[in-house]
């Protein structure tokens, strides 16, 4: 009795014991995803690592600058079901943002998040097991474009934002990062994307097409420039004029026409024969092609939030609501409606009218004549119902490249740093843009700075650089083509749609910094600095 | 298996008594209405001979002379008999009202309700079924002071949200609910039938459930299943009714004729043409009430169970069927709910053993729309449509909002958009333990009071959902170009190992007990999913995978999750002549959900009691103060509610990306948020000061709380800069605080035949936010109407969520008072506003109207004071049951339309809009130009008084005399009628002031799917 009694008890203190919390218990690893700490060993995660960079620039999440940037300039309007519809996009146009604007934080979150990308990929390269030759450089020289491309983004957007080159220890450290002033951050892009030159490969397979190369970023160095020239005639931004470096290289004029030159004498890319052509969908990655965002049905994306979509989800916001009579168009929102002042820059017969403006009112039976309606959608990139994807949400998996950078641009910017130094040569060049489109009858032999610009417009409908093209001529002229775009054909039934809309020089075309990110940051830390916002 | 198939033959025993010596006989009748009283326990007093009274309250029994008889029953006061010779007897028991040492259930064990000094609620069994609810959780509304239960909407099956003294916490509120030992979530207790139910012990301060520890911050509610009890013959018991429910309010619309009036008048205050032409009107011929297109009239209800109780001298047992269907009020076939569950509960005596089991079968067929949302398939969308839009046109296809008027989005006919909608959820559970029980008294005297139990529960659920997409082109914004089938299959497997050793000693006129455990807690989630498009066939039962032909369409996923925890507790128990009392306890967690800097919390507790009515000085009048006790404690508690591996950061892979012409996809990588190594457990801190009184010759209680819950170290994803580039990671950081008194007042008392008893509950609580740990010392979350986001805050010194927004100050009744409106610089304070619209407050005093800086607290959704109401009358047989509740001092956003889109249908009360100079100073004008920004803003317009008091429950029954229900050969035979939501009191002008939600999703009105009204009838009976 007693033994078993001990038995018992003793058995009884081995089960209380022996379940009280054994170690492995607790310790549990996550069976879907690697750790942190167990990551970035292999070439492959260290491609994994960058891709996620890339993915940073083509999030569209609501916040798509090329179609910001329209919906700003004389190319566009908002558009959309009505007055409330999209509110950030509305007040973008009417020149009212307020520091609560949804896309404003949209896009500086989208930025920091590829920066934060960016820089842990360049702390975490080091612990890499490199065994390419080369790999590291190469990846480093595209993560340094990307993260120039963002903080290019912010500067074009904010101005002033915090300068921030490596992932912090703690969340505390980022809410004292104080803003830097643009020519600041000029000079980091500078030497990003002077490194990123140095090493990214002049050439490419067809399996790395979407992977930048070093044509790229001698194009985006050539775009900055030109707008930062632009830029700098605003004295609070305090840049220096004609050019701006790294510390050690000068970029300016010569640089640019040497590195445009390059591009043109390599003749690895070329003008696609026929301009309708450029658009294909069935011909993405073209030998007209530079810089190209990638986008496709294959993840099948369905998530509303905006972050995880990966087709190209601006082409439903382009389209036609409603369309009926042309079953090619997939219906979509009617923002971003092309203007009637692009529509009349139009020469006679230049076919690029055609390829640049979808007509609804010639092509379809019916179809809803939303807010601000001019009859015109953005061909190039309005939903297709014949490219729906296989999966996900029909509207998020459209696989629509969206061309960042192309080769007449190239041309046409480098038209523009010729002009004055060689006009023939300058002349030559536009009029290879030109008479792609219009005939041999159409080359010029000498031009002025308004002829490029004519020739951008029309050459670059619906492609987001108009924008930046009207601030880089100065605020005056932005001031007065913007209001322009505001003049409506006489008898427009929906003019009042258009009331009230006046360009405001004091906003420079920037963005006011988030009110969320002030909040959140430590009291002082972030301020608006452009003069439109700086008393909100 | 091997464990139904014992049961089973424990369902064939027989109860055999054995007896000797003088042979008593008689009847056991109830001394309030002369009733025979079957099963009542007559017991031979210092022996363990015993027998019940049989259907008519009769017994035989032989006995030792001089053998003292115990008579007991519950609910009756128990009488003794000494028997000296063999005879008949005559017992009338009485009922015993205020039932003292009523045993109630604590965590890991149970105490006498005279010794426990803690606040623990304890609802019966009975009083659930009365209620008649499906769902147990729901059912425990208004029963018990302090304990909010606001449904999240009125479709069958859905959630509910429970805060037990409060909101403490910003993520998830909900208690933590242990069935028969097994720890579960709120969604984890659908399985239960409500006559299952022994009894629910509700843990409400923090002495009582910190014995949960990590878990138990937010309350512990306990449910006990019912077991058999040994030598009681087999009853069987079948419970039912069958009711039909509809909704109990329609919201009064505009008819075609007002809507087209509103719609043309608002086109044309915003400065433009008219959106109907007097030709296109004239072709209008509907007037469509999408309401009653939406709603599902006379939607059936039904329950039937029956169960099985009973016991011989070793073994016990307790089972049940039950079949439960409800189909929903709204949208006809596409929002029901049907449950079949089976139960076993078994146990048998083994000498020093006890051992023991309960298994659940459970299988669930649901089906359910949107029921809170203005996006989706959602009774929003009958609020919204245009009346001018009949459902269908003349050659029988849909009609759709955009042949008729433009911009209305995801608005669209819901009748069409139901004929689409095609998915179902099939859930099969199987949830059970087994457990042994030592009674080491009966190994040797000397380990008297010595127990020990160990047991082993789980659940294992198989969720099956299946929809079908079919191919369709209503209109621009819904249309599918492919047909696809989906598949989804979640298992969740939990388990709970539990090890209590229990030590009771009385020396003299002390008590201790002693206990201590551990238990060993794992829960698990796999899922896999697919989808793939072009099936062979067209419709849902034909939506199988094998049946889709699309190779590129085909989508998977799939992953795996675990949490575990580990803990040893210990409580001390000590009374001295049940007049003193002190309990303390000590628990330590360990949990996976934490770092290794800080796995592992510590939570104590005490708290001590005071019967003062046994005190000498208050013998002399006793019979004035029945009872009174006194109570105090104090303790704390921990949540671990923040998902697996919050503290860590793991690299996800849905950065995605596409390189080369032949498009290759890679999933690029990144950690998914910050990490935050040194996160721990949130604490939650408890004082209770409680009074129990007992007056009037047992004939009232009442029971008075007084608490201040703090909750510290909130878990909290605190907004952190974008600068920051990734998620904000998971911090310790606020701390908020409840406060609130609590009362409970019962009488029972029988005047000749009628036998009447009341209760009334109550609870006042503050919540208040104490401090919260990031720059901006603010949280925001919570969407209203469409684009009105972070309607809700908390910052030091507000409830935890309330509205933000702008206060309005009437309307503009002309160009002067807009004119008048100026700031300090004499600029105009709201420069685009026109004479109708509404005039904002200008908060922050810098003559603009600007946002945020403006936003003020506009309301809050929490109740000041919830309560609740039971009556409860019996007469010559007839019983009448009453239960009303009460929530008062909430608001409710209102953000049921959607004014973002032009055209959009109005609630009637817009017909008193602003249309001149003093027509109204609340409703605007209408226009389609809201330059002023009356409708986008957040603000008190859409804030409405939501408090209301709602008839939860009536029902009059009626049960057979005791005479004809013997003729009939049965034991029981009770019918009645019931109806639940019959009467509900507000102002709120939406279809249901009962909106529960998340923390930050509270008390939002996106066109809820309302409580039912149902009328039943149904019938108990037993053998």
């Amino acid at each position: 009795m007693k033994k078993s009694l001990i038995y018992i008890v003793s058995s009884v203190a081995i089960l209380l014991a022996g379940n009280s919390c054994s170690k492995d218990f607790l310790e549990l690893e996550p069976k879907t995803g690697q750790t942190e700490a167990n990551y970035y060993k292999t070439e492959e995660q260290a491609f994994l690592a960058m891709t996620a960079v890339y993915d940073a620039y083509s999030v569209q999440n609501w916040q798509f600058v090329p179609v910001m940037a329209d919906i700003w300039s004389d190319d566009a309007y908002c558009g959309g079901a009505n007055a409330n519809d999209m509110a950030q996009w509305q007040d973008m146009e009417s020149f009212k943002m307020t520091p609560e604007n949804n896309s404003s934080s949209d896009l500086w979150s989208r930025c920091y998040s590829g920066i934060y990308r960016a820089n842990l990929y360049l702390q975490k390269q080091d612990g890499i097991d490199w065994v390419t030759d080369g790999l590291k450089t190469r990846y480093e020289g595209e993560v340094k474009f990307l993260r120039a491309y963002f903080y290019w983004d912010l500067v074009r957007h904010y101005g002033w934002v915090p300068l921030i080159t490596s992932v912090l220890p703690s969340v505390e450290d980022y809410k004292s990062v104080t803003q830097s002033s643009p020519d600041v951050i000029f000079t980091q892009i500078a030497a990003d994307l002077l490194d990123a030159v140095e090493v990214l490969p002049e050439d490419f397979t067809a399996a790395e097409a979407g992977r930048v190369t070093k044509a790229a970023a001698q194009a985006l160095i050539a775009r900055i420039y030109l707008y930062h020239t632009g830029m700098s005639a605003i004295p609070e931004l305090g840049l220096t004029a004609q050019q701006w470096t790294d510390g050690t290289t000068l970029i300016n004029k010569a640089y640019v026409q040497s590195a445009l030159d390059e591009i043109i004498t390599e003749e690895r890319y070329h003008l696609i024969p026929s301009y309708a052509d450029l658009f294909s969908w069935d011909d993405q990655n073209n030998a007209e092609s530079i810089l190209e965002i990638q986008y496709s049905d294959k993840a099948k994306s369905g998530d509303w939030g905006g972050w995880n979509i990966n087709g190209n989800f601006s082409c439903v916001w382009l389209s036609v609501r409603n369309p009926q009579g042309d079953p090619s168009v997939f219906a979509g929102w009617s923002f971003d409606v092309p203007s009637w002042s692009l529509a009349n820059e139009f020469e006679a017969g230049d076919p690029r009218k055609d390829v640049t403006l979808y007509n609804a009112e010639e092509s379809m039976t019916d179809y809803n004549r939303a807010f601000m309606n001019t009859g015109y959608f953005n061909k190039k990139f309005m939903a297709r119902t014949a490219y729906i994807g296989s999966g996900g949400e029909q509207s998020h998996n459209f696989p629509r490249n969206f061309m960042d950078i192309r080769y007449a641009d190239v041309l046409l910017m480098a038209a523009e740093v010729w002009l004055t130094d060689n006009n023939s040569k300058a002349a030559g060049y536009l009029s290879q843009v030109r008479t792609r489109a219009l005939g041999a009858g159409a080359a010029k032999t000498s031009i002025t700075i308004d002829d490029i610009y004519h020739e951008r417009r029309v050459e670059f409908g619906g492609e987001g650089s108009r924008k930046w093209d009207l601030l880089r001529r100065g605020l005056t002229f932005a001031e007065t083509k913007v209001n322009a775009s505001f003049v409506l054909p006489g008898g427009t039934p929906n003019a009042a749609d258009f009331a009230g809309r006046v360009f405001d020089p004091d906003s420079w075309g920037m963005f006011p910094i988030p009110a969320s990110d002030i909040r959140n940051c430590n009291a002082g830390v972030l301020k608006q600095m452009v003069k439109a916002y700086a008393s909100k | 298996m091997r464990q139904t198939i014992l049961a089973l033959l424990f369902l064939f025993c027989s109860v055999v008594l054995n007896a000797q010596g003088l042979q008593v006989k008689g009847t056991v009748t109830s001394s309030a209405d002369g009733q025979p009283l079957p099963g009542v326990s007559i017991s031979v007093k210092g022996t363990t001979t015993g027998i019940l009274t049989d259907i008519n309250g009769a017994f035989t029994l032989n006995v030792p002379a001089n053998s003292t008889l115990v008579f007991s029953f519950v609910g009756m006061k128990t009488q003794e008999r000494l028997v000296t010779s063999s005879t008949t007897l005559t017992i009338a028991m009485e009922s015993d009202v205020a039932v003292m040492d009523e045993v109630i259930v604590v965590g890991y064990g149970t105490q006498k309700k005279s010794l426990v000094t803690g606040a623990i609620a304890k609802v019966d069994g009975e009083d659930l079924k009365k209620a008649a609810d499906m769902r147990v959780t729901q059912s425990l509304q208004g029963k018990t002071a302090g304990v909010v239960i606001t449904s999240n909407s009125g479709q069958p099956g859905d959630q509910i949200s429970v805060r037990i003294r409060g909101t403490g916490t910003n993520g998830d509120a909900e208690p933590l609910y242990i069935i028969d030992g097994l720890p579960m979530s709120g969604a984890g207790t659908d399985f239960l039938n409500a006559s299952d139910i022994a009894s629910i012990e509700v843990l409400k301060d923090a002495a009582s459930s910190a014995i949960y520890g990590a878990r138990g911050a937010n309350g512990v509610v306990l449910i006990t299943t019912k077991t058999g009890h040994t030598n009681t013959k087999l009853s069987v018991t079948y419970d039912g009714y069958y009711g039909v429910q509809n909704p109990w309010k329609k919201i009064p619309l505009l008819n075609s004729s007002e809507y087209v009036m509103l719609v043309n008048e608002a086109a044309i205050n915003g400065g433009q043409p008219v959106e109907f032409t007097p030709a296109e009107i004239a072709t209008f011929t509907a007037n469509t009430d999408w309401q009653d297109e939406m709603f599902n009239y006379n939607a059936p209800k039904q329950n039937h169970s029956l169960s099985f109780n009973g016991g011989s001298d070793k073994l016990e047992y307790s089972s049940s069927i039950n079949y439960f269907s409800q189909d929903g009020i709204v949208a006809k076939g596409k929002s029901n709910f049907q449950k079949i569950g089976y139960r076993l509960n078994a146990a048998g005596n083994f000498g020093l053993l006890k051992l023991g089991g309960n298994v659940n079968l459970v299988n669930i067929v649901s089906r359910g729309i949107a029921t809170n949302d203005h996006f989706g398939l959602s009774l929003d969308q009958a609020l919204n449509m245009p009346p001018i839009i009949p459902v269908k046109y003349s050659d029988g296809t849909w009609a759709t909002p955009e042949d008729y008027v433009g911009g209305l989005q995801e608005i669209t006919n819901p009748v069409a958009m139901l004929s689409y909608n095609n998915s179902k959820t099939r859930t099969n559970k199987v949830i059970g333990n087994v457990y042994a029980e030592f009674d080491f008294s009966k190994i040797s005297r000397m380990l008297t009071g010595l127990t020990f139990k160990t047991s082993f529960g789980g659940e294992y659920a198989l969720v099956n959902t299946d929809s079908y997409t079919p191919m369709y082109d209503l209109d621009a914004m819904h249309s599918s170009v492919v047909d696809k089938a989906y598949k989804g299959l979640d298992i969740y497997t939990r388990w709970n190992f539990e090890n209590v050793l229990t030590y009771t000693k009385a020396f003299d006129e002390h008590n201790i007990t002693i206990m201590l455990g551990t238990t060993a807690f794992r829960d698990m989630y796999e899922n896999l999913w697919g989808s793939k498009n072009d099936l062979i066939f067209d419709d849902f039962g034909h939506a199988y995978l094998d049946n889709a032909t699309d190779p590129e369409s085909a989508n998977t996923g799939g992953g795996f999750s675990e949490h575990t925890v580990a803990s040893l507790f210990g409580r001390i128990n000590y009374d001295f002549r049940s007049r003193y009392m002190f309990s303390a306890t000590l628990r330590r967690d360990g949990s996976s959900r934490f770092g290794s800097e800080n796995k592992y919390g510590y939570f104590p507790s005490a708290s001590a009691g005071w019967v003062i009515s046994k005190e000498d000085f208050m013998s002399n009048i006793s019979n004035i103060i029945n009872n009174l006790k006194l109570r105090a404690s104090w303790g704390q508690n921990g949540n671990e509610n923040i998902g697996d591996f919050g503290y860590t950061s793991v690299i996800g892979n849905q950065n995605i990306y596409y390189f080369g012409t032949g498009v290759i996809q890679y999933n690029g990588t990144q950690p998914t948020k910050i990490a935050n190594p040194s996160l721990k457990w949130e604490t939650s801190e408890q004082t209770d000061i409680g009074l129990e009184l007992t007056t009037l010759k047992n004939s009232v209680t009442l029971i008075l709380d007084y608490y201040i819950k703090t909750t510290k170290d909130w878990l909290v994803t605190a907004p952190i800069p974008m600068t920051v580039g990734n998620s904000a990671p998971i911090i310790n950081g606020g701390t908020v605080r409840n406060s609130g008194l609590e009362f409970e007042i019962g009488y029972k008392k029988q005047f000749a035949k009628l036998y009447l008893t009341a209760s009334v509950n109550g609870a006042f609580n503050k919540n208040e936010v104490l401090d919260i740990q990031n720059t901006e010392k603010r949280l925001l979350g919570g969407s209203g109407g469409f684009g009105q986001s972070d309607i809700l805050y908390a910052e030091v010194g507000t409830p935890m969520g309330a509205f933000y927004g702008l206060k309005t100050l009437g309307i503009f009744q002309n160009q002067a008072e807009i004119d008048a409106y100026v700031n300090e610089s004499g600029g105009k304070i709201q420069p685009n506003a026109v004479p109708g619209d509404i005039k904002f407050f200008d908060a922050d005093g810098n003559g603009d109207i600007d946002g945020d800086a403006d936003r003020v607290q506009i309301g809050t959704p929490f109740p000041d004071f919830t309560g609740g109401l039971n009556l409860t009358a019996e007469m010559y047989g007839f019983d009448l049951n009453m239960f009303l509740y009460a929530a008062l001092g909430q608001e409710i956003y209102d953000a049921t339309r959607r004014w973002d889109m032009n055209g959009t249908n109005y609630r009637a009360d817009w017909l008193d809009r602003w249309v001149g100079e003093g027509t109204s100073n609340y409703y605007p004008r209408v226009t389609y130009n809201d330059a002023n920004y009356n409708m986008a803003t957040v603000s008190d317009f859409y804030v409405h008084d939501g408090s209301f008091l709602r008839l939860r429950n009536i029902s009059l029954g009626y049960t057979l005399p005791a005479k004809t229900s013997e003729f009939l050969k049965i034991k029981k035979l009770r019918i009645y009628v019931a109806a639940e939501n019959l009467l509900t009191f507000t102002k709120y002008q939406g279809f249901d002031p009962e909106i529960g939600g998340g923390v930050f999703n509270n008390g939002i009105d996106h066109g809820i799917y309302p409580q039912p009204r149902t009328i039943m009838t149904g019938l108990n009976i037993s053998f």
